[in-house]
């Protein structure tokens, strides 16, 4: 080593492989994506992470995973290799859409949310005679919530309303200011946030495109039932929407009782 | 299929959709995701419950870009564990942190020990040989996450000294690597 402890700058003889070993260490701290993304990674990149991660377990003891939590792990992954069948747009698991880490919490509730997943996959008893479709806003007994812009600047011209009607659990989306997506590069994903289940796992209440400027009005279908709806947030997501959501880019919120 | 006999790397199984693979995941790779998590959470278990979690979402949507090339299944859950908890708990790292408080991993269960892999055990063993100091670095840089500058306002040692530590970890690691063999190799029979 050619470094003298002591110093506090960067000895200008650091040989070639010692600075590159300092610019991928540098990479490694200063890089803050929460997931990997393997097929970028060059090979040195892919090393230092190797031996960051192969530090950071060999230096942790062991501890066996409680038994309550596995089988919650166990439960979450049959659903998650057998997905319900799509009702929506988007074709993922209905279970995967409570793993969204919206805050931080006990997993005391998931196992009964789980449960209300698989109910919800049961085919549901046919609705009484109505037309298909959704109902019109004025049919519903809804409260109307205004939306305000999220903390992502894609939000910050958005204005609207969520139309919630409680009882049927269901509602409309009417928003203006959210620019045009493209549905092959990125998608609006609606959550609802039920004040009576854990916070960090919302419910997914869908993916939709805004395709023109102007208002948008969209029907919220839910996969669960929303007993108590709280907030509602909309986030930019990946096309299909996601499992689990950084929640990186909240353009929209709406909060009941504002 | 029995548990002995695994046809086919556990994660391309995974990948593949097999919802036995899926659940064995839970079972072979549990353990490490959960201790990785309560060291992050200074023992909440509560957040450490949380965030396997997630991890454990991510190893499944992740499983099919593993490479038994470039090393064991173990170490590619440990490297998606890595990044999720620093991104999770990046505010929780303490405010001074003591010469103490990285210290050496006692023998494991031999259970653990198996599963993890000849890659884990040697660097486990070698650990010893670094001074505390430079434990400490890498225990801030390499599974709190901070940037060389931050190691140097919390520890208050010269930033060519904490850069040292890590270019000294990183090529011990690294060595320690290449000594194990570790490219394809899951646990020991």
């Amino acid at each position: 080593m050619s470094q003298t402890p002591g110093q506090n700058n960067e000895s200008p003889e650091m040989r070639p492989d010692e600075q590159r070993d300092d610019a991928v260490l540098v990479w490694l701290s200063q890089d803050k994506r929460r997931t990997l993304e393997w097929d970028s990674l060059d090979a040195d990149q892919r090393e230092a992470e190797a031996a960051a991660a192969l530090f950071a377990a060999a230096s942790t003891p062991m501890e066996a995973l409680p038994a309550d939590l596995e089988a919650r792990l166990l439960a979450a992954a049959e659903q998650y290799a057998t997905p319900a069948p799509a009702t929506r747009a988007a074709k993922r698991p209905w279970w995967a859409s409570l793993g969204l880490a919206w805050g931080t919490a006990s997993f005391a509730s998931f196992a009964a949310v789980a449960l209300a997943v698989r109910l919800a996959t049961l085919a549901p008893p046919p609705p009484p005679a109505k037309p298909a479709g959704p109902p019109a806003p004025s049919q519903l007994n809804a409260v109307s919530i205004p939306i305000q812009p999220g903390p992502d600047s894609t939000g910050q011209g958005v204005q609207g309303e969520i139309l919630w009607d409680a009882k049927r659990g269901g509602g409309y989306i009417r928003l203006t200011g959210l620019p045009v997506n493209d549905p092959s590069k990125e998608q609006y994903q609606l959550w609802i946030f039920d004040g009576t289940r854990d916070e960090r796992y919302p419910v997914d209440g869908g993916v939709f495109n805004i395709s023109r400027n102007g208002e948008s009005e969209i029907w919220i279908r839910v996969p669960i039932p929303v007993r108590e709806a709280a907030l509602f947030a909309v986030t930019v997501e990946k096309p299909g929407g996601t499992v689990v959501s950084d929640r990186g880019r909240i353009v929209a919120i709406a909060k009941v009782g504002t | 299929m029995t548990r002995d006999e695994i046809p086919a790397p556990l994660l391309l199984r995974v990948a593949q959709g097999d919802k036995a693979a899926t659940q064995e995941c839970v079972r072979r790779f549990g353990a490490l995701i959960w201790s990785l998590a309560l060291r992050s959470t200074h023992g909440d278990r509560a957040e450490a419950e949380d965030a396997v979690q997630e991890i454990f979402i991510e190893v499944w949507r992740s499983a099919g870009k593993y490479d038994s090339s470039k090393g064991s299944e173990s170490l590619f859950v440990a490297m998606i564990a890595r990044r999720r908890l620093i991104d999770r708990f990046r505010a929780r790292v303490p405010e001074s942190v003591a010469l103490d408080d990285v210290s050496l991993v006692s023998e494991d269960d031999p259970a653990y020990s198996a599963e993890l892999g000849a890659d884990f055990r040697v660097v486990r063993a070698g650990l010893a040989q670094l001074k505390p100091e430079e434990r400490q670095v890498l225990d801030l840089g390499f599974v709190r996450g901070l940037t060389q500058s931050e190691i140097v306002t919390k520890t208050g040692m010269p930033l060519g000294t904490v850069k040292s530590h890590m270019r000294r970890g990183l090529i011990r690691l690294r060595e320690w690597m290449q000594a194990s063999g570790s490219e394809g190799k899951e646990g020991m029979a």
